[in-house]
């Protein structure tokens, strides 16, 4: 196994809260935002992490900290930055301007994820955003001239207001922006949000499928390619980070709710502010046998279009994964919702919106 | 301490679900010190968590209390439970013949019930002393005048006034223990004659083997003497006898008239029956002591384990379980949908869903019952009867005569509010109306014979429902009778499920059988494909909905902290589809099998 392990770190303040969003969250305050940078570097520096592999700020919302507050931030992650590394950022537009841009440049940020999620007035205004087309395009343009030009635009379907008109109008303006990565989600109704308390409805299935279904024709055709259930990119710029979490290699998380995956061990930090402040910073820790080591290998890497690489996994696991599930393979197999060669096993293209489906009848 | 025969009171207490039979007992254990406040759990003799956490009591347990009596003398009494609900007679009727007298626990603010009174000619039919108490004298709402008037009135008991008490409380229950030295007569049997000891409950331990309940009617027994079990003639050597207080106390020997355990390293459960005789190779009796009122199950249903490797698991706990439930019947039959199973008869509805808990809690087996049915009798063209338990085994309709199906005759005790709302509940089950009886001025016992597949289904719910839990309902066997039945197959991508069939009455079967549909679509999950549901009559079909594909099921979002999220998720439905039977390639939940109760209540 690789050494190098990716890192997150979370940052938890949203200067307004999005109706949907069940993260880990706290409306700003720059008193607390401080206190808070202090006890990040604390958590960071525990780790004694040499080598990264990619850097990945979210949220929250990273880019609501105040320009002196993005300085310390990225200080404090100055020891992990070198040339060449995969360093994103997720910001939202309203609170972006020309100087935290040429800040984050200079500090070796080289990728951007945008929350956009929608175009329409309507929509936005349930969901509690507030920004627009041009906006978006001022911001992307400013990103070019520092030359970030690796951005990811976020979209979410199943919302109030929404129908197969305006998700259309929304892939069309998404796409007409130069984005080289697009994340879609379908709306999930969480307790403790807005939605939830409004007593939203999710959609039902038959409808996700046809929006989904829809958005991935429509990517297909613009040139971003699915390569996770809910992710697309342009030739070469899938997430690195990302694919940390789905190739299920291990990444630190540091910060407020933060989850890692560390020597074997998965964790979540607190959610409690004031305890993580004090620097008590674990909620739960998960131990993994073996047994547990394969099932989140299997649940992970089924949701890539490159699937399970049967090689690692013998490597990994010493077992052949196919012999110790032929029947079952054999049979998904037959019914058209898996394939495998030598090399891979993946979940049919069609089945990715029946993942879990599929994942049950070859595991349990 | 040593007791003669004339100091020794067996009895049980007798009463009507929540008329505080339980805390009875907990007051008596208390009283007489046999258990200390301290040590005081709630209902003592409940021990199994079902008993406690259902507040029901469902096998009977006995316990041995010493008592100084105010006449000066020290009394050995044994207390044998027994359970109040109507589907556990034979657990009373086995109870009783251990004992002399019974206290009788009427509830003043509810009076007599029809169930009381069944238990109380259970006990005088066994020459049982009944001694009446009123008891939650306490509560505001007591009636004690009209439930004592009901009490001498309606069963013809006399009413010593000193036995109006609160078991809660625990006012005046120590009239309770010297009614109970003044009342109930001391066992007949005598030390020099021959050894015979009933036998009226068992459980099996790991270590001991067979431990037997027993109450020494005649002779004695000791540690080391060889013991016979009359019925099949097997012989065992006593290895352990005690006394229950209610901690298990080993003893060298039993005396006449006392009640303990007997172990003797019985490792073959079959061998050990409920109302057999014991006795000795030292004097041997001749006759064995007459057995209880056996009990025939009324309703039968499939039991299979989710999963079919526990079928030899399920065989063995079943085993167990009818070592001190005589009442349970089972044997192995095959379901083409569900594998190997059995068909188990059970007294009634509580009966079979306690035998299920149990199972499942005890022995930690995942059950799929089917729907429980009653036993037809069914005629065919060559003069020939099958008594059919299984609706899937009926033979084709042009091979049959008639069909005959069990009719009860049900008593129901009602305030007179709730009689129209009962006699429309008893029409449409098919009920005939045969007598309506005042108890007095505001009390009413209707008599309907009904068919015992209408009651077995929701008829005792749908009364409660009717009867805002006023009604009170006994039944017993009448007769079997021809009635326009037919067989209702459920069909699954066009197979027929074997499990899902019912047999119906004619007139009902459509409407059922599209609720049915329609129900078995809301409970079967999606599958890949989309899968008919359709019901039909003699091969004709009636009913179809259909189950549509999955078209959704993932997660959309999976980053840092969703991934272990997703697994827990994940491993939860794991724990579901334990539950499920994979029928073909369709993933059936337990409760389809069971829908069929369900949909009664919507039509």
């Amino acid at each position: 196994m690789e050494l190098t392990r990716g890192l997150y770190i979370h940052i938890p303040f949203c200067t307004s809260f999005c109706a949907y969003c069940d993260y880990c969250k706290l409306l700003y305050n720059e008193e607390f935002a401080s206190q808070y940078l202090e006890a990040l570097q604390r958590e960071l520096d525990s780790y004694n992490i040499d080598k990264i592999a990619t850097l990945y700020l979210g949220g929250g919302t990273p880019s609501a900290l105040s320009y002196p507050q993005l300085k310390r931030l990225f200080d404090i992650v100055k020891p992990y930055v070198y040339e060449g590394l995969s360093f994103t950022m997720e910001c939202n537009v309203e609170n972006l301007d020309e100087a935290k841009i040429a800040l984050m440049a200079a500090s070796g940020v080289n990728r951007v994820s945008l929350g956009i999620q929608s175009f329409s007035k309507a929509i936005l205004n349930t969901i509690k955003r507030n920004h627009d087309l041009k906006k978006i395009q001022e911001v992307i343009s400013l990103l070019h001239k520092y030359d970030i030009k690796d951005i990811n635009g976020d979209l979410i379907y199943g919302l109030p207001y929404q129908d197969l008109k305006t998700l259309n109008q929304d892939l069309s303006m998404l796409t007409s922006l130069p984005l080289t990565h697009i994340s879609t989600y379908l709306l999930g109704i969480h307790p403790h949000t807005l939605l939830f308390n409004q007593n939203v409805k999710e959609i039902d299935d038959d409808l996700a499928r046809t929006y989904y279904d829809l958005i991935v024709n429509y990517l297909h055709e613009k040139g971003y390619e699915r390569y996770e259930v809910s992710n697309f990119a342009q030739k070469g710029y899938q997430s690195k980070h990302n694919l940390i979490y789905w190739r299920n290699e291990e990444y630190y998380g540091v910060g407020l709710g933060a989850s890692g995956y560390v020597d074997g061990k998965r964790y979540t930090n607190t959610r409690n502010f004031f305890k993580y402040c004090q620097d008590q910073y674990r909620l739960e820790e998960e131990i993994l046998n073996k047994e547990d080591q394969e099932f989140y290998e299997i649940m992970l890497a089924l949701r890539l279009e490159e699937g399970l690489d049967l090689n690692k996994f013998q490597d990994k696991y010493h077992e052949n994964f196919i012999d110790k599930y032929r029947e079952k393979i054999e049979l998904l197999q037959k019914e058209s919702l898996i394939e495998y060669s030598d090399i891979n096993l993946k979940v049919k293209k069609e089945n990715f919106f029946i993942l879990d489906y599929v994942l049950r009848r070859l595991l349990f | 301490m040593d007791y003669d025969l004339k100091h020794i009171r067996n009895f049980s207490i007798i009463a009507h679900i929540d008329h505080g039979k339980s805390t009875l007992a907990d007051r008596l254990l208390e009283l007489t010190g046999t258990v200390s406040k301290r040590e005081m759990k709630e209902q003592l003799l409940d021990s199994m968590d079902l008993e406690r956490e259902r507040g029901i009591t469902i096998k009977l347990n006995a316990v041995s209390l010493n008592y100084h009596s105010k006449n000066g003398e020290d009394y050995l009494f044994n207390l044998i439970d027994t359970p109040g609900h109507v589907d556990f007679t034979y657990e009373v009727s086995r109870s009783l013949a251990a004992c002399e007298g019974a206290l009788l626990v009427v509830d003043a603010t509810q009076g007599v019930e029809a169930q009381t009174l069944a238990n109380v000619y259970l006990a005088i039919e066994n020459d049982l002393e009944v001694i009446p108490l009123i008891n939650k004298v306490d509560l505001p709402s007591a009636d004690i005048e009209r439930t004592r008037r009901e009490i001498e009135d309606n069963i013809g008991l006399p009413f010593d006034e000193r036995l109006q008490i609160s078991a809660k409380t625990g006012y005046q229950v120590e009239n309770v223990l010297e009614a109970i030295v003044e009342y109930v007569p001391c066992p007949k049997g005598k030390e020099e004659n021959p050894l015979q000891a009933l036998i009226f409950d068992s459980f099996y331990d790991s270590y001991r083997g067979v431990v037997a309940q027993i109450v020494i009617k005649e002779g004695y027994l000791e540690v080391g003497d060889t013991i016979i079990f009359m019925s099949n003639g097997e012989e065992y050597l006593v290895t352990e006898l005690g006394i229950r207080t209610p901690k298990d106390v080993k003893v060298n020997r039993l005396d006449v008239g006392e009640v303990g355990y007997v172990a003797a390293q019985i490792k073959e459960i079959d061998k050990v029956r409920c109302g057999d005789t014991i006795t000795s190779t030292k004097k041997k009796a001749m006759q064995p002591l007459a057995g209880y009122r056996k009990m025939n199950p009324m309703v039968y249903c499939g039991l299979y384990p989710c999963d079919s490797n526990k079928y030899l698991d399920l065989k063995e706990a079943l085993m167990k379980l009818s070592l001190n439930d005589a009442s349970l019947h089972f044997e192995p039959e095959t379901s083409s949908a569900l594998g190997f199973g059995f068909r188990c008869g059970f007294l009634g509805l509580l009966h079979m869903d306690v035998v299920e808990e149990r199972l499942e809690r005890e022995y930690g087996i995942d059950l799929i019952l089917t729907a429980p049915s009653v036993i037809y009798h069914v005629y065919l063209n060559d003069g020939t009867m099958i008594e059919l338990d299984n609706p899937s085994k009926l033979p084709d309709m042009t091979l049959i005569k008639e069909i005959q199906e069990p009719f009860v005759e049900a008593k129901i005790m009602t305030p007179k509010d709730y009689i129209g709302p009962i006699m429309k509940l008893s029409q449409e089950k098919r009920g005939i109306y045969i007598d309506m009886e005042y108890l007095d001025p505001t009390r009413v016992v209707l008599t309907y014979q009904l068919p015992l597949s209408e009651i077995v289904y929701n008829f005792f719910d749908k009364l409660k429902s009717y009867t805002k839990g006023y009604a009170s309902f006994d039944y017993q066997l009448s007769d079997y009778r021809a009635s326009r039945l037919c067989k209702l197959d459920i069909m699954l991508n066009g197979n027929v499920i074997d499990a899902l069939s019912s047999i119906v009455f004619r007139d009902f079967a459509y409407s059922r059988g599209r609720l049915l549909v329609e129900k078995l679509k809301n409970i079967i999950p999606r599958q890949q494909f989309e899968v008919p549901v359709q019901a039909a009559i003699s091969n004709k079909i009636i009913a179809r909905s259909d189950i549509k594909a999955v078209r959704k099921d993932v997660l959309a979002k999976c980053y840092g902290g969703d991934i272990s999220r997703k697994k827990k998720l994940l491993e939860k439905q794991k724990e579901g589809k334990k539950r499920m039977k994979a029928i073909g390639t369709v993933e059936v939940p337990q409760e389809a099998f069971m829908a069929i109760l369900s949909v009664q209540d919507e039509d």
